[in-house]
């Protein structure tokens, strides 16, 4: 009797055991992010007769044909200086448009963590089907969708005015393209350089729009002789590189009168390597001119973008390196009426020549090209939602984001709501000859570790030249062989 | 009848199922006590372990394909100077850091038993208390006692007339990496003052009371009686110590992030940056898992290495009392 017990319990065991696993992989094929609910979608599309059209239309929407069946998106969501307020509105307007979409969001300042941690699983129905996957990383093992189509789509609130007709010049030229696969879609634009109280330079009687270098270097003495330190930056996190990044490789190009022929180098040759170029040495020349007159500040190497932000806005330091984003992200830590201006660090001595600055157009997302193609598409309409006005205008109004649309930045009545910072931006951008460059090259070196070492000694050699305290010469040789190697190792592996 | 029924009590008894046998019950306890304890080991432990030891082989940047590169990332490793330069930095903080932290929580424990003060228990509490705060926000304190505009330190040493003129301690290549040793000293401190002061504690006062009658004064005490009686609790802190302090890097991270100019770089922080920091080169980002995972088994052959020079230096001798 006892030994039939056994046998009966050992059953109910293997029963629940087997159960689970039966469940467990159910679960992979419900609900709508599973593949099979893709493939049934697609089967309906692709059988309809005439009566059954009729009646898939009912099923699809108009404005992207896309089933009405529902759906679950998820998306990883970097939450920095413009916060979350601008994308929740984005998505409570796109779900109540098409309420067949559900959106699961994980918000974090270190999204980039949890996507690896969801890449490293392995495991496509956990992972986002939106998330910051950075084009260059993602892209180059096509593991994030092209999206060249959605540049070729109509708005959704303004119809008949495709993508690429409506966006701010230079949106295109900052794309991220491996081998004629786009893999950034703007939705908005960062752009980077130096931010300063208007109301201490008023104070003082400061130049504010310094045209060349030499200008600003008269800026930087008459700072300095009222006791206040001209620059500041975080070293910890190399924020210089928001006003003397790779932006400054092409003024210096430009100065000397290749600025096309740098151009395609920069962006197309492998052969060319930017750490340790002689344009880099002239740019770190005109730093280390500026560091040797004692125009940074003290500690830069100990300073985190909060902090020297914080000098900033207390007058220790004149002006910081950031990006526009500084206007959201400093709002509670400013007096009621603080505005904050801007200004390039003009390489140029001809006022007619170009600024170049380091920018964006922003993409937040890329799409994990392993899911379901309907979640694909959903994703791309997703992203397109970014476009229309009202969202554009939360992200202005909300994040203090610059539009990427002609048609808002160019409307004085929509810009009226703009922060003072980023109108100011703008102002600069209107009334300067500047062109935005993000840096991103359209090659791509495979490198090995000392790459990675050539790097960390550049962002270190930066904070060293502004300190006035490294040889650009020496350090950039030093940054260069290492690089040289990094390359040299990189076709080593592939051999 | 009685004959039958033994009998059949024979036959039964010769059946006993296998799961009845005092060796598989044996096997069945250590299987149950042992199992889950063996697995969430090897789970989290011995296979990522194991793991580590097979990306070492590999370029791989942690999303695409693996490339097999054989011993390269060794052969780079062993002629890598931004390693020895953290390794290094790690020696002198797995030196400075596990010494200062046992005198100093010796001699408050030995105080705090032996003086019996009233305030003892608030003290152990004032002790303790950096060990209930995060890793992250000890960090930012110390960050913020070290700045130059507004650090505490500065202005302590304003107030008894040293000026140093907006110096940033962690600024400077001189002073960052000696700057972080009071943070690890002041958060390690309290948890090994409890620890000694339960070992102290345990030392049957005879022994003092007899050291007292045959006139033995305080330090006598300390050296002859309390040291040697805990030292094997001693011995277990340092093991930890110095191991903790070649595997932390959190809060350099936050801190520092290992600069200025490689100056605070642990080879912990090293490891990390390669297989997760961005470094973006012309918009590319670079990660490197496999070369990050070599520097992890050099950090396990240092620990090994660590742990053996700890136990040769201070041997384990049995205390009776």
């Amino acid at each position: 009797m006892r030994t039939k017990l056994n046998i009966l319990s050992l059953l109910i065991v293997l029963c629940i055991i087997l159960t689970s696993i039966t469940g467990c992989s159910n679960s992979k094929d419900t609900g709508g992010t599973g593949s099979e609910t893709a493939a049934q979608n697609e089967t309906k599309a692709g059988s309809s007769t005439e009566a059954e059209k009729t009646e898939h239309e009912e099923d699809v929407y108009p404005e992207n044909g896309l089933p009405k069946d529902p759906i679950t998106l998820k998306v990883g969501f970097f939450e920095g200086g413009y916060g979350r307020a601008y994308y929740d509105y984005a998505k409570d307007t796109f779900t109540q448009k098409f309420p067949n979409v559900k959106i699961e969001t994980v918000y974090s300042p270190k999204i980039d963590t949890v996507v690896q941690a969801r890449i490293a699983a392995n495991n496509v129905d956990e992972m986002f089907d939106l998330a910051p996957l950075y084009w260059s990383t993602y892209g180059i093992n096509k593991q994030i969708e092209p999206l060249n189509d959605l540049y070729e789509r109509e708005l959704y609130d303004t119809p008949g005015v495709k993508v690429k007709d409506i966006l701010m010049d230079g949106a295109w030229d900052t794309r991220g393209e491996i081998d004629g696969n786009v893999y950034t879609f703007p939705t908005n634009m960062w752009v980077g350089g130096l931010f300063y109280d208007k109301a201490l330079f008023k104070e003082h009687g400061w130049n504010e729009d310094p045209k060349t270098f030499d200008e600003f270097k008269r800026l930087c003495e008459d700072i300095k002789a009222k006791g206040i330190t001209p620059i500041t930056f975080s070293g910890m996190y190399n924020y210089l590189a928001f006003s003397v990044g790779w932006n400054k490789l092409y003024e210096i190009a430009e100065i000397n009168g290749y600025i096309d022929e740098f151009t395609q180098k920069y962006e197309y040759d492998l052969e060319y390597i930017p750490l340790g170029s002689k344009e880099m040495l002239e740019s770190w020349s005109k730093l280390f001119e500026l560091g040797k007159a004692g125009y940074f500040s003290e500690g830069l190497a100990s300073l985190n973008h909060t902090q020297s932000q914080m000098l900033a806005i207390q007058h220790k330091a004149a002006m910081v390196s950031s990006a526009d984003w500084i206007d959201n992200e400093m709002k509670d830590s400013v007096e009621p009426g603080f505005e904050w201006g801007y200004m390039a660090l003009p390489f140029i001595n001809d006022p007619n020549q170009t600024i170049y600055l380091i920018g964006d157009f922003a993409t937040q997302f890329g799409i994990w090209a392993a899911k379901p193609d309907i979640n694909k598409k959903w994703a791309k309409e997703f992203m397109l939602w970014f476009l229309n006005k009202d969202v554009q205008m939360k992200q202005v109004e909300w994040a203090g984001a610059l539009p990427v649309r002609k048609d808002i930045a160019s409307d004085e009545s929509k810009m009226a709501s703009i922060r003072p910072g980023q109108k100011n931006l703008l102002t600069y951008l209107g009334t300067h000859k500047t062109k935005i460059v993000s840096g991103n090259r359209r090659v791509t070196p495979k490198t090995g570790p000392s790459a990675q070492q050539a790097y960390k000694l550049y962002t270190d050699g930066l904070v060293k030249v502004a300190e006035g305290k490294g040889d650009p010469e020496v350090l950039l040789k030093e940054i260069y062989e290492l690089q040289k190697k990094g390359i040299e190792e990189g076709k080593q592996d592939s051999q | 009848m009685d004959k039958n029924n033994t009998l059949t009590t024979s036959v039964e008894d010769t059946k006993v199922p296998w799961y009845k046998n005092s060796q598989a019950q044996k096997w069945i306890f250590l299987a149950v006590v042992l199992g889950p304890a063996f697995a969430c080991y090897f789970a989290f432990s011995l296979y990522p372990n194991i793991l580590t030891a097979y990306y070492s082989f590999f370029r791989w940047d942690g999303v695409g394909p693996k490339i097999f590169i054989g011993l390269r990332n060794y052969e780079k490793m062993i002629t890598d100077p931004f390693l020895y330069k953290a390794l290094l930095n790690n020696l002198i903080l797995a030196s400075a850091c596990p010494l200062l932290v046992i005198m100093i929580s010796v001699i408050l424990a030995y105080l705090l038993v032996t003086r019996r003060y009233k305030e003892a228990g608030f003290y152990k509490v004032l002790f303790f208390l950096p060990n209930v705060l995060s890793s992250v926000v000890v960090a930012l304190l110390w960050t913020f006692i070290y700045d130059g505009q507004w650090g505490l330190l500065n202005k302590v040493l304003e107030l008894i007339g040293i000026d140093m003129g907006g110096f940033y301690w962690l600024g400077s290549e001189k002073t960052a990496l000696l700057a972080i040793i009071p943070l690890y000293v002041w958060s390690g401190v309290g948890f090994y003052v409890i620890v000694f002061m339960n070992a102290i504690n345990s030392i049957p006062a005879s022994l003092y009371e007899s050291a007292i009658l045959e006139g033995a004064g305080n330090m006598q005490r300390l050296f002859k009686i309390t040291l040697p009686l805990i030292s094997g609790v001693i011995r277990v802190g340092i093991i930890f110590m110095v191991l903790g302090s070649f595997k932390g890097f959190e809060t350099i991270l936050i801190m520092t992030n290992g600069g200025p100019y490689s100056s605070t770089n642990v080879i912990g922080l090293y490891m990390f940056n390669f297989a997760f920091s961005s470094t973006e080169i012309g918009g590319f980002n670079q990660h490197d898992f496999g070369y990050a995972s070599t520097i992890g088994m050099f950090l396990f052959v240092v620990l090994v290495g660590a742990n053996l020079i700890v136990n040769k230096l201070f041997k384990h001798e049995a205390v009776e009392y």
